[in-house]
C-alpha cells in the first residue's frame, strides 16, 4: 500500500490536535487547515481508528483501573513498602497486577466458555464422551477398591491348630510312643535277662513322666540291643525324623486332630 | 498531581532516611509505571518484574536524583531503560514476548486466525492484532505510543522522561500511528 505522506508539513500539529494538546487558538487554526487539506483529514480519521483499537487493547489488558483521559480518577492503592524490601527481596505484586490477575481469571473462564462455544460439534461430543468414560472408570476403580476379593486358600472349616495345641499334641504322641517303646524294651529285657547274663542295666527303666529319662533309657537300650531296621524306621517316622513314604503319612497329625 | 506534598518533597524526606516516604512515591506511580512496562513488554509478568526493578533502581539511586527533572520523568526514564534492557536480554535468550516468529508474522502480518469470524472472536483477534502491531514497532516508536496511550502522559512529560525534544516526540508518534495504521489495515481490523 502506498504510504500517504502528508505534504503539508503539519504532522506534529495533526498529532497535537488528535490528542487535544492544542490550545484554543491553535485548534481553531488547525480546523481551518483541515477544511483545505484532504490528506490531513484522511490521516486524522485513520489515526482516530488506530487510537480506538489501542485504547481497547489497553483497557482489556489493564482493566478499568487506569481510566482514560482523567488523571484525577486514577485510583491509588495501598502498596507494599518496596523501600523496606529494597535491600532484601522484591516487593509484592502491585494491586494493578492483582486486579489484572482477577480479570485474567475471569478472562480464563470466558476463554474456556468461548472455546466450547466455538469448538465444532464433534469436539464437544468427544470431550463429553471422554468425560463419561473417565467417570465410569473412576466409579469402577472405587467399587473395586471397596470390594476386596476373598482370600484364596483354606476354607473356613479347617482352621490350623494353634502352636500350643500343636506342641501339646506332639508331646502327647512322643510320650505315647516312648511308653510303647518302653513296654517293648521291658519285655525284651525280661527275655534277655533270662537268657543271658544278669547284668543290670546301667540305667533302670523308669516309668516316670520324664521324657528325657525314657529317651535316655531308650537310647541305652538301643545301645544294648540294636533296634531292627523296621523298628528304627517306625521310631523315626513316629518322631517325624524322616518324611513319610507317602503323603498320607504327613497328614497323620492333622488326621488325628480331625479324628 | 495536585497533592499537598509534591514528589520532590517526598524524595527529600526519603533522602533523610524516611523509608515510608519512598513508599508514597511507589504508591503514586506504581500503576502508571506498570502500565508503561506492560505496553512496552506485552507480558504481565515481565511488566510486574520491570515495575519492581524500576522502583528498586530508583530507591538505590535516590541520592543521584538531583531534582533537575521531575520525579515522574526520572521514574519513566528508569522504567523505559529497564524495559529496553529486559527486551535485549530476552531477545538474546529468545524468550521475548516479541518472538522471532511473531516479529516475522508482524512484518508480513500473517494473522494467526483459524476460527471463523464470530463477533467475539473478531474482537479478540483485533486485540491480538493490535498487541502484535504495537509490539512489532521499533522500540523508540513503541515507547511514545505506550507512554501516550497507556500512561496518558502529555507530550511535554514524554519529552522530559525520554530526554527528547517535543517535536521529536510528536514526529515519532506520528510515524508510529502511521505504521500501526498500515499494519492494522493489512490485518483488516482497522
Amino acid at each position: 500500500m502506498k504510504e500517504e505522506v502528508s505534504n503539508c508539513g503539519r504532522e506534529n500539529d495533526l498529532i497535537s490536535f488528535l490528542y487535544g494538546e492544542l490550545n484554543e487558538v491553535e485548534a481553531q487554526g488547525f480546523q481551518g487547515h483541515l477544511r483545505d487539506c484532504a490528506t490531513c483529514n484522511v490521516e486524522l480519521a485513520a489515526f482516530g481508528d488506530v487510537r480506538e483499537s489501542v485504547v481497547a487493547w489497553r483497557n482489556e489488558s489493564l482493566g478499568t483501573i487506569v481510566s482514560p483521559g482523567n488523571a484525577a480518577s486514577r485510583v491509588t492503592s495501598p502498596i507494599t513498602n518496596i523501600a523496606a524490601a529494597a535491600g532484601v527481596n522484591k516487593a509484592a505484586v502491585p494491586l494493578a497486577v492483582a486486579v489484572r490477575s482477577t480479570a485474567s481469571d475471569q478472562g480464563a473462564l470466558s476463554a474456556l466458555r468461548e472455546f466450547f462455544n466455538l469448538s465444532p460439534l464433534w469436539l464437544k461430543g468427544a470431550v463429553a464422551f471422554a468425560s463419561v468414560l473417565f467417570f465410569v472408570f473412576a466409579g469402577l476403580a472405587i467399587t473395586r477398591l471397596r470390594d476386596k476379593p476373598p482370600v484364596a486358600g483354606a476354607g473356613p472349616a479347617t482352621s490350623a491348630p494353634s502352636d500350643q495345641e500343636l506342641n501339646a499334641l506332639v508331646q502327647q504322641r512322643v510320650q505315647a510312643e516312648l511308653e510303647r517303646i518302653g513296654k517293648v524294651n521291658e519285655q525284651q529285657q525280661v527275655k534277655s535277662a533270662l537268657a543271658a547274663d544278669n547284668s543290670a542295666p546301667k540305667y533302670s527303666v523308669k516309668r516316670s513322666a520324664g521324657h528325657s529319662e525314657l529317651a535316655a533309657n531308650a537310647t541305652n537300650q538301643k545301645a544294648r540291643r540294636p533296634l531292627s531296621k523296621t523298628e528304627r524306621e517306625q521310631l523315626a517316622a513316629d518322631l517325624r525324623l524322616t518324611s513319610g513314604k507317602n503323603d498320607g503319612e504327613l497328614d497323620l497329625l492333622d488326621d488325628r486332630i480331625n479324628q | 498531581m495536585g497533592t499537598a506534598t509534591s514528589d520532590e518533597q517526598i524524595v527529600e524526606r526519603a533522602l533523610t532516611g524516611d523509608a515510608e516516604a519512598f513508599g508514597e512515591i511507589v504508591q503514586r506511580w506504581e500503576r502508571r509505571i506498570f502500565a508503561l512496562s506492560f505496553g512496552m513488554l506485552g507480558r504481565e509478568e515481565d511488566a510486574r518484574d520491570a515495575t519492581q526493578e524500576t522502583f528498586l533502581a530508583a530507591f538505590r539511586n535516590l541520592r543521584a536524583f538531583r531534582g533537575e527533572a521531575k520525579v515522574s520523568s526520572w521514574l519513566h526514564r528508569i522504567a523505559v531503560n529497564q524495559c529496553i534492557t529486559r527486551q535485549r536480554r530476552a531477545k538474546v535468550r529468545n524468550e521475548s514476548a516479541l518472538e522471532t516468529e511473531e516479529e516475522k508474522n508482524a512484518a508480513n502480518f500473517a494473522a494467526p486466525v483459524r476460527y471463523s469470524p464470530v463477533r467475539v472472536v473478531e474482537s479478540l483477534e483485533t486485540t491480538a492484532a493490535v498487541r502484535l502491531a504495537v509490539n512489532s514497532l521499533p522500540v523508540e516508536l513503541r515507547q511514545v505510543v505506550v507512554m501516550k496511550e497507556f500512561e496518558e502522559l502529555t507530550f511535554k512529560e514524554i519529552a522530559d522522561a525520554l530526554d527528547l525534544p517535543l517535536s521529536t516526540v510528536k514526529s515519532r508518534l506520528y510515524t508510529a500511528l502511521k505504521q500501526l495504521q498500515m499494519r492494522l489495515q493489512k490485518f483488516g481490523s482497522a
